[in-house]
């Protein structure tokens, strides 16, 4: 006898997609726009750095998890180390707790993250688009805030204009009875016009001085990285899970094999799906 | 039925095996085989799979991916569970092939459980198996096979050198004039690789065994490569990848999106929105760029991949007198062995169209943006481009627009905002334009300000067309998955 078994696929890039689109309404153009919305924002959770620095969520957790405060100098030292490399149990550690730029006190004040919003990280594809949409929609400021590397919360002009993105998409938080803030959806379209003089806007008042060029050493090693990718063709979607922690040492087969027993399809390998299966 | 097919991939595979031996015409080459198959034992291709046979040239010492030409699982009975776990070995074997060879379109391996070889092709796109011939019963024609494999041309195996020869990548071969009009193009580097995602396939209407568990890769296999021209010396960027139809394509939705004819708009109340450029130059920080979308015909439009050139590769297995067909999933199976007759089975695949596009326009990917500045100046580039399909249009006297929404007055929507598909514009792929070098004596503040673009507008909807709008919708589709638990 033949035993069979109905699974959902989803189809479509999965982290980006609009709320309106996860519900399986019609796509209409704003929605489109709402992608590039919640790719920038995604952007500001996952890179905690320039030139692909990405934050390193499964350490960051685990440190939280262990009672170890989380402080943005353990998130940028933890995304170097992983970045670049080193020896990332203990550098990671000695930087955020002995602190070397007293100075700059706040880069070692602890801060409260909500781990509990997996959409906003890698593995986000284990998720239901109903699931991401729910979590989206019943974020707090203060965890919208707080899910942004400091690389880019450190910029007032970053946090005041994603919010004001926010609203514009999902309309303006409303606190009620429950602890949830809920959204009321936008009375009218958001245009072209209103999301690029926002993006703009954050651009343009950015102090130049606090949004430095990395030096000479960095630029070095983050060109070395390009040539790695450029020779290898790997490239690691920003939303998609790793299962190696060295770029070098990429078994394709190993992820084949994993993705072959459920339905655990990266952003990229589902973006190339969609509209081919019917 | 069943016997109809076997006959079929008997007459296939002859006709393949008498062509090769019209082209040897140098005996020599019979006699000595370039290829040898060696049972693997326990060793394993670099440290990831054992295949139990694998397919080598005859020098070739220690097996490497590259290497591998083709493999054969072997199982000791034919029974559903074996079969299929022969099938998922091969197919995680043809991701692993599609990985390090990416000159490679198809793979043709075998499966031999108990007496029963199989026959499956593997591409990029989708894959099939064959219905097993038996080993006691037809001997001459499982010699056939195995020499198939060991003397069948590269091209016939699945082996694409175009794209990569020493002498590069010609476009297009069906100029008259080919040494004038032929640019060649050498690679510089891989943007992405697709292996294709390893899938079971839709099967609802069953018919003979094997197709009830049908496995294989699945997706468009999409590659993309940079490139230089060798007369030009300009960078440029080929994709190539199995399209799902003929008419869903990069060079479909190309070449609406540089078809100026297309706007109804009388080009006064046109606005050109070039803030990104302009913000740039005024800041004159920014490395200088040449402004692809800068032309007077007014085709492209800013913030938008341009496409310079399109071709379908020809189908290399098409043994016509006519020029052959592009190729395809159903092309290429035909020739492999597999009947194509409806009448003969169900159809156990979709067909898949080969495209490859050359794109004048070189990105890198948004997230090597080099400061926050950079990072939303790029971002607002790449929603100006498509801003000038839509903003013309809302510029528009509203008496003319009346109360029609946003979405009637769009032409073309992406539908697939990524990280993958916004890039920031560069001259040249390579490490010093992905991270540029700060000027000297650069200010404390300086930033590089590369302009923002969409790409992959393959799978884009033009919104005059109904079909191809509800197209983008998500559709929640149940899938079968079939977990054969022995015969009924």
């Amino acid at each position: 006898m033949l035993r069979v078994r109905t699974e959902i696929i989803w189809q479509g890039t999965l982290p980006f997609e609009s709320n309106e689109s996860l519900k399986g309404e019609p796509v209409e153009y704003h929605h489109d726009l709402q992608s590039y919305f919640w790719l920038a924002f995604l952007i500001t959770c996952n890179c905690a750095g320039p030139f692909n620095t990405r934050r390193d969520w499964n350490k960051e957790m685990e440190l939280s998890q262990s009672g170890q405060p989380i402080t943005p100098a353990l998130i940028d030292a933890l995304a170097e180390i992983k970045t670049q490399g080193g020896d990332r149990e203990n550098v990671a550690l000695d930087q955020a707790l002995n602190s070397k730029e007293p100075q700059c006190s706040d880069a070692f004040l602890p801060f409260a993250i909500n781990y509990q919003l997996p959409w906003v990280r890698p593995g986000v594809h284990t998720l239901s688009p109903g699931e991401i949409v729910n979590q989206r929609e019943h974020m707090t400021d203060r965890d919208f805030r707080n899910l942004m590397t400091p690389y880019f919360a450190r910029h007032p002009a970053v946090l005041e204009g994603i919010l004001e993105l926010r609203t514009l998409f999902l309309g303006p938080t409303k606190v009620h009875g429950d602890r949830f803030e809920r959204n009321h959806p936008p009375s009218e379209p958001v245009t072209h016009h209103k999301m690029l003089s926002i993006l703009r806007r954050i651009r343009d008042t950015i102090v130049p001085e606090d949004d430095t060029y990395p030096d000479e050493t960095f630029l070095a090693k983050a060109r070395e990285r390009y040539s790695r990718s450029l020779k290898s063709g790997n490239r690691m979607p920003l939303m998609a899970e790793e299962d190696e922690e060295e770029e070098g040492s990429k078994k394709p087969g190993s992820k084949k094999r994993a993705s072959a027993s459920g339905v655990n399809i990266s952003s990229k390998r589902g973006r190339k799906t969609r509209g081919a299966m019917k | 039925m069943r016997r109809t097919v076997i006959k079929s991939l008997n007459i296939q595979i002859t006709t393949l095996t008498f062509k090769f031996k019209d082209e040897c015409t140098n005996i020599t080459d019979i006699l000595k085989p370039t290829r040898r198959w060696r049972a693997f034992d326990r060793e394993q291709v670099e440290k990831m799979r054992n295949p139990d046979i694998v397919l080598v040239k005859t020098e070739t010492e220690t097996v490497k991916w590259v290497d591998v030409i083709s493999t054969v699982e072997v199982k000791w009975r034919d029974q559903p569970d074996l079969l299929q776990k022969a099938i998922g070995q091969l197919a995680d074997i043809a991701a692993l092939v599609f990985h390090y060879q990416p000159f490679r379109q198809w793979f043709p391996c075998l499966s031999l459980c108990g007496a029963s070889l199989r026959m499956s092709v593997f591409t990029r796109g989708g894959s099939l198996h064959t219905v097993p011939l038996d080993l006691h019963k037809d001997v001459n024609l499982f010699t056939e096979v195995m020499n198939y494999f060991t003397q069948a041309k590269d091209t016939w195996l699945g082996y694409d050198w175009g794209i990569f020869r020493e002498n590069g990548q010609r476009w297009d071969p069906g100029v008259a004039n080919p040494t004038a009009a032929m640019e060649m193009y050498r690679p510089i580097g891989k943007l992405f690789i697709s292996t294709g995602v390893f899938h079971p396939h839709i099967q609802v209407d069953y018919c003979n065994l094997l197709t009830r568990f049908m496995l294989g890769l699945y997706g468009k296999g999409t590659r993309v490569f940079a490139v230089q021209g060798k007369s030009s010396r300009r960078d440029a960027v080929i994709k190539d990848c199995w399209d799902p139809s003929e008419t869903v394509s990069d060079e479909a939705v190309h070449l609406k999106l540089q078809d100026p004819h297309r706007k109804w708009l009388d080009p006064a109340n046109e606005i050109n929105d070039h803030s990104e450029r302009d913000f740039a130059l005024q800041y004159e920080n920014s490395s200088p760029y040449t402004d692809p979308w800068d032309d007077a015909d007014r085709r492209f439009l800013r913030g938008v991949t341009i496409m310079e050139k399109s071709m379908r590769p020809r189908d290399p297995l098409w043994k016509g007198t006519t020029p052959a067909p592009p190729e395809s999933i159903r092309s290429i199976s035909a020739a492999m062995g597999y009947s194509w007759d409806v009448s003969n089975g169900p159809i156990i695949l979709d067909d898949r169209h080969r495209h490859r596009t050359l794109f004048r326009t070189c990105g890198v990917d948004i997230l090597w943006f080099g400061t926050v500045r950079e990072l939303f100046h790029a971002l607002a580039g790449a929603v100006v481009g498509e801003q000038c399909f839509v903003s013309s249009y809302s510029s528009f006297p509203m008496f003319l627009l009346g109360h029609r929404n946003a979405y009637e007055k769009r032409d073309i929507l992406h539908g697939d905002v990524s990280d993958g598909n916004t890039l920031m514009l560069v001259d040249r792929i390579s490490p010093e334009s992905a991270v540029p070098k700060p000027p000297q004596n650069a200010p404390k503040g300086w930033t590089p300000l590369r302009h923002g673009m969409t790409s992959d507008w393959g799978s884009a909807a033009d919104c005059r067309e109904e079909e191809d709008k509800e197209r983008l919708r998500r559709t929640v589709s149940s899938q079968v998955l079939v977990h054969a638990e022995g015969e009924d």
